[in-house]
């Protein structure tokens, strides 16, 4: 008995125990492999481990049986092969005496406490008793984040409950299944921008891959190529990796834009230079959702070899994006922008012609070495939820937003002294950008308390200043002062631009009744003429 | 005795049954290749399977709207409700039965997906939008009798 593991044999009943004692002596002998529910062994309260045994494994010294009846011991030092079922120990625990299973029983009565059905501010204020109306603001700001889809949060509750194995663990089915999903949201991303699945990196964000391209191609190909070409324009983490680029001793040429917003093409062509690395450029501003002419710039930086980079953060989902017909080497995108969860983004990193990037994330050698660290995996599979959704949906939600920015822009533009900021063509309908002249854009958004709206990007939002794409757009501070984002989205309804357009009408008029200068424009004073004495 | 028999493989006419059903209206496989062998019953059958599937679109249609209602976030119940009615609106000409059997599939996931995920928005609410209508005051005891606070949206 000195062969048998001294552990399983304390554990095992006196039967089992006969049972594997006959093992060795006759391997052939059958067992059943499961246990049957047989009210005997249930009285047991030992841990029962039974073993298949089809075949015995050799090991170690194994007595066996010849045909005389001798017993010979044979020492043998290779392991038989096995099936994987012979393999696999079936382990029951016995259940605690008188316990109910309970699993996959539903809860018994899901109805919703009327209390909280109405209002969680009517228990706050203890005097209103009925708030059947509404306090919150619509929403109006999908270019700062959207709402989580409730199909996306449907595709990720299964990851954020049961299913939280780490997609990098290669030796159990937790790893397994996370893993297997976590490639499928990789091809349904792919799949969105016509890319191939193994050149998504996923990032937290979007700024984290506008960090990840320019730094990383930069300092990768900084020993021979020291410039790069940026536009006034671009997001705030493009800006600032650059201007930390040029600490470092690179050269950056911010590109001027036109009055429209987009940036003229001979401009960049004379940029150019021999030593240029790098061209980042967005496809959608955020500001004001001009579109940027982004095949005729592919075709530009591919025909001089040189690498570029685009934020698609508010394109992606939202317009046509395909990065072969565009020539795009990098790109980014930000999940909560496309209704998916927030704290997840993707870097698109072309493999043919390769691009090669500095990490700045180093460590496990996640994600081809660009970007360790595990993966947030319901984050992802959400991600790829959001991105096979607005693959489905991408011509369906474009004839909204449509609808609703041109029933907005009509309405607001009809008031008198409004402009439409960007170009009128080549705009995403979602991010209608109006000036509201003679009113000042932060205090309308007191007086618009109603609707969730924002003067220019959610960065810049706590500062007073006016936006810098506006004044590069060669607004006047003033106008800059006085302009408001309205961003339409998939889940924005026609109702809710009536009250917009009702609220701005009406707001819009009192806050020009209060002003001595329009008081002036009515009495038809140019206010350019007036000389205001300093104090 | 007959009960103790061994299991069969099933006759070609039960499969035909189980996958064309002809007398069970509350069924779900819709439209399965028609059965070829019977040319003069076919025309009967494709009617009374067309009906069964129109029957059966109409019921998923209705508890789709239903199941949209109960989103407790208003963006999401207009959402789900104008989703539903442009979908079914979009495709109400569609002949192909394989087409048919696919869109229905889909109509079944997702309203399963509805039940869950109204279910999540019951249980997280929020306030109403300032849109969404109803009154808003101090309840004197008496029935239906509420004293306004404020006009909605306008302070």
């Amino acid at each position: 008995m000195a062969s048998l593991p001294s552990l399983s044999a304390r554990r095992l009943p006196s039967t089992a125990f006969q049972r594997l004692g006959a093992r060795t002596l006759a391997p052939r002998q059958s067992v059943p492999t499961t246990r049957p529910y047989v009210d005997g062994y249930r009285g047991c309260n030992l841990q029962q481990r039974l073993y298949s045994m089809r075949s015995a494994t050799l090991t170690r010294p194994a007595l066996t049986t010849n045909g005389t009846g001798m017993v010979v011991v044979k020492r043998t030092y290779v392991k038989e092969t096995k099936s994987v079922s012979a393999v696999e120990a079936v382990v029951r625990l016995e259940e605690p005496r008188g316990s109910v299973p309970t699993i996959g029983k539903p809860p018994i009565n899901l109805s919703v406490d009327p209390a909280a059905m109405i209002s969680p501010e009517a228990g706050i204020l203890k005097q209103a008793t009925i708030m059947d109306t509404g306090s919150r603001p619509i929403y109006l700001d999908m270019q700062a984040t959207t709402p989580t889809d409730p199909r996306v949060l449907d595709a990720m509750l299964p990851y954020m409950t049961g299913q939280y194995g780490n997609p990098h663990s290669r030796t159990h089915a937790y790893g397994w299944e996370t893993d297997k999903a976590v490639e499928i949201a990789r091809e349904h991303i792919a799949s969105l921008i016509g890319a191939d699945p193994k050149e998504i990196i996923f990032t937290s964000g979007a700024t984290e891959s506008n960090n990840m391209s320019v730094k990383g191609v930069a300092r990768f190909y900084g020993a021979k190529k020291k410039h790069i070409i940026t536009t006034q324009t671009e997001h705030k983490c493009v800006l600032d990796s650059c201007r930390h680029l040029q600490d470092e001793g690179f050269e950056i040429t911010y590109l001027p834009v036109q009055g429209n917003g987009l940036i003229n093409l001979k401009d960049l062509e004379s940029a150019f230079r021999p030593d240029t690395a790098l061209v980042s450029i967005m496809t959608v501003n955020n500001e004001i959702g001009v579109i940027q002419p982004m095949e005729d710039i592919g075709q530009m930086c591919r025909s001089r070899k040189v690498f570029f980079h685009t934020d698609a953060a508010q394109a992606v989902g939202k317009i046509p994006v395909d990065v072969n017909k565009w020539n795009i080497d990098l790109m980014s995108i930000s999940g909560h922008k496309i209704y998916g969860p927030k704290g997840i983004g993707a870097c698109y990193v072309r493999r043919k012609p390769r691009v090669r990037i500095d990490p700045l994330i180093t460590g496990g050698g996640q994600e081809r070495g660009l970007r360790s660290g595990t993966l947030p995996a319901p984050l992802v599979i959400g991600l790829g939820e959001a991105c096979k959704i607005a693959k489905d949906e991408l011509q369906y939600d474009h004839e909204h937003v449509s609808r609703l920015s041109k029933k907005l822009k009509d309405g607001l533009l009809a008031m008198e002294h409004t402009t439409l900021n960007g170009d009128p063509d080549r705009h995403y309908p979602g991010c209608v950008n109006v000036s509201f002249a003679y009113v000042e854009g932060e205090s309308l958004l007191m007086a618009l308390k109603d609707i969730a709206l924002s003067s220019g990007s959610a960065c810049t939002s706590a500062s007073l200043e006016p936006s810098y794409v506006l004044r590069a757009l060669g607004n006047s501070d003033d106008s800059a002062h006085s302009s408001i984002r309205f961003g339409i989205g998939r889940f924005t309804t026609e109702r809710e631009i009536d009250y917009v357009l009702d609220a701005v009408k009406d707001r819009v008029g009192f806050l020009r009744e209060l002003s001595p200068l329009w008081e002036l424009v009515q009495e038809g004073i140019d206010l350019n003429t007036i000389e205001w004495s300093q104090h | 005795m007959s009960a103790f028999k061994l299991p069969q493989a099933p006759s070609r006419a039960a499969f035909r049954e189980f996958r064309n059903p002809t007398n069970s209206p509350t069924s779900l496989p819709l439209s399965t290749p028609l059965p070829v062998s019977s040319p003069p019953r076919m025309s009967a059958t494709v009617s009374s399977l067309m009906a069964e599937t129109a029957l059966q679109v109409r019921s998923l249609y209705r508890s789709l709207l239903r199941t949209s209602n109960q989103f407790a976030t208003y963006n999401f119940r207009e959402y789900a409700k104008r989703r539903t009615r442009d979908a079914f609106h979009a495709h109400k000409g569609e002949t192909d039965p394989r087409k048919i059997q696919e869109f229905v599939q889909k109509g079944l996931q997702d309203l399963n997906m509805l039940k869950r995920q109204t279910l999540v928005s019951s249980f997280y609410q929020l306030d109403r939008l300032v849109i969404e209508g109803g009154s808003e005051g101090k309840e004197t005891g008496r029935i239906a009798e509420t004293v306004r606070q404020k006009e909605i949206g306008l302070d």
